[in-house]
């Protein structure tokens, strides 16, 4: 029993190391690349749909 | 976004933009450090979402002066982009420390906005106008307070350059006059087209002599419908004789406060309010002591934004606020004694005046790298610098309304020639050889005084160059105009080359 836990750990601990290092590596080319991309498209759509709210002008 | 062209330092931006296409390579230890300190920025900017997503969805769908916010990263990048090794670290800090109170302050307005829903914390908040510091909410532990028109106009601009045009067209259509400070108009714009949040139990004004308490104050107060009052103490506060009104005044918003609220005010309360001031003061004189050398390692734009905040938010209500100055302290400290030059381009030490403007709050860091000017002080943020008594209750609140006479801008814009003149007497303490004035051109206080100024640094050989700018709105003055009158004068009457000349001209009117 014991000897067929820890090769499912060993796989799960490669597994998750993996994963980790894919993220840490989406996520720095997301800061080196993307992230002010992205963050201006979402501020010009946000724009867009501001400026179409009806607003009450008469106070 | 057209296509990347060959333009040295700048060839990494889209031209006509702000707009970084890649992160700038800065060694592997710093990038390190600034993608680690990244991480911890997206996290807090997270936090606006994560509070209460239902709301803040609402919000940024209903307030166009919200969305600007999104560009805070970018704004990041940009002002500390002169900085390396301790002087990286620190900027970071800073602009987190400053990131998260702005992200809470927001947080706290969504949360209690009534558009988007009856709430138990909308009556529990006292607004407080940005000339007047809200240290007396220390005395009602029951109470919040907010400051809301930096985030229309002045933060909102440092963000997106182009975030105030919406305002100011709709005060000029509604007949108001467009020669004001912008500073008011985006307010009074804001108002005008309904998108102030609704919430608050009462609202405290300021008196400050300009367009800002004036104009804006009497159209938000039609706008909110909540009872307000005006924080109305004396601008002659070095006569003796007006601190009997000034402390009486601040007795009347305290009671104000307590009839609008049904709260009580809490003087032991109120005085571990002042404690904690008083730190926050004390940690900025040590700062202060530090900038006098060349190793301080604080770049401008965090030092500017820090005080600003200390003075203006905090005033001893935010406890990180001192925490981390007395982080900063001791990387400064240990700068100053190992002298270790994080600020090695430096050509010339200059302390700035005027309020610098929004839409080009990088500005400062643009003339180190271009020109290795370095800012070291700034005037505005050396606006109260008292400590207030911590045990007697009339002291105090003379220590408070000498807080509101002297608060950033009202000493030293529109204060009287004798404060504004204090510029000099500042321009020795830091050991400056050259000044930098911000000439807001709708600044009619700070406007009055412009030739006494320059007759006196001619007086003294004092090098000083006049920045027009129009605070919130680049469309008279853009960001490359300011450069083309800086780089006027450092070639003309400095007689110097440029650092980096592919810094010297280029284009980035269009976003952010
Ligand atoms: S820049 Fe001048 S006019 Fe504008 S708010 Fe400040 S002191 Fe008032």
């Amino acid at each position: 029993m014991k000897k067929a836990i820890i090769p499912v750990c060993k796989l799960l601990g490669l597994l998750l190391g993996a994963a980790a290092i894919v993220f840490a590596a989406v996520q720095a080319v997301y800061w080196l690349n993307l992230d002010n991309k992205f963050m201006f498209l979402l501020h010009r759509i946000l724009n867009k749909i501001t400026d179409r709210v009806p607003r009450d002008r008469r106070f | 976004m057209s296509k990347k062209t060959d333009r040295g330092t700048r060839s990494r931006f889209y031209d006509g933009y702000e707009l970084a296409r890649y992160r700038k390579w800065r060694g592997f230890k710093d990038s390190w450090v600034d993608f680690r300190e990244w991480l911890t920025e997206k996290k807090i900017s997270g936090e606006l979402i994560k509070a209460d997503p239902v709301r803040a969805f609402k919000a940024l769908t209903t307030y166009h002066w919200l969305a600007p916010y999104l560009g805070s990263g970018s704004m990041l990048d940009r002002t500390i982009d002169d900085a390396h090794g301790e002087a990286l670290l620190i900027a970071h800090k800073y602009m987190q420390f400053l990131l998260k109170s702005n992200v809470d302050a927001l947080v706290k307005i969504i949360r209690a906005d009534e558009r988007f829903g009856k709430n138990e914390y909308a009556k529990k908040m006292v607004i407080f106008e940005q000339d007047t510091s809200p240290i007396l909410i220390g005395g009602f532990p029951n109470l919040t307070n907010a400051v809301e028109e930096p985030y229309f106009g002045i933060l909102a601009a440092a963000n997106d350059q182009h975030a105030g045009h919406y305002f100011t067209d709709i005060i000029d259509s509604y007949g108001l006059p467009s020669d004001s400070c912008r500073n008011s108009s985006i307010v009074c714009g804001v108002a005008i087209d309904d998108q102030l949040p609704y919430y608050g139990a009462c609202l405290i004004t300021s008196n400050a002599p300009c367009d800002s308490s004036v104009m804006n104050s009497s159209v938000v107060e039609r706008r909110l419908k909540i009872p307000s009052i005006q924080g109305c103490t004396p601008m002659r506060w070095k006569d003796e004789d007006t601190r009997e009104y000034a402390v009486a005044h601040v007795k009347e918003v305290i009671k104000f406060i307590e009839d609008c609220t049904g709260e009580t005010f809490d003087w032991d309360a109120f005085f571990k309010t002042v404690r904690q001031y008083n730190e926050e003061t004390r940690i900025q004189h040590e700062l202060w002591e530090l900038a006098k050398s060349p190793y301080y390692p604080v770049p401008s734009v965090p030092n500017l934004l820090y005080r600003s905040f200390q003075l203006s938010f905090s005033s001893g209500l935010n406890e990180n606020c001192a925490k981390i100055g007395r982080e900063m302290l001791a990387i400064c400290e240990k700068c100053v004694r190992e002298k270790i030059n994080v600020r090695p381009k430096t050509r010339h030490r200059t302390l700035v005046c005027g309020a610098p403007a929004s839409y080009y709050m990088h500005f400062s860091t643009w003339m180190y790298e271009c020109w290795g000017v370095n800012t070291v002080a700034v005037l505005n943020n050396l606006s109260h610098h008292e400590y207030i008594c911590e045990d007697d209750k009339e002291e105090a609140l003379w220590g408070v309304a000498q807080l509101w006479e002297q608060a950033i801008m009202r000493r030293h814009l529109v204060g009287g020639y004798e404060n504004m003149l204090e510029l000099f007497e500042e321009y020795e303490r830091f050991n400056c050889d050259m000044i930098v004035y911000y000439d807001n051109i709708t600044c009619k206080g700070s406007k009055a005084i412009t030739g006494m100024v320059q007759d006196i640094a001619n007086e003294r050989g004092i090098p000083l160059v006049w920045i027009s700018h129009d605070l919130i709105d680049p469309r008279n003055i853009p960001r490359s105009e300011m450069r083309r009158q800086f780089n006027d004068f450092m070639s003309t009457v400095m007689n110097e080359e440029p650092l980096d000349a592919s810094l010297l001209d280029f284009d980035d009117s269009k976003g952010w």
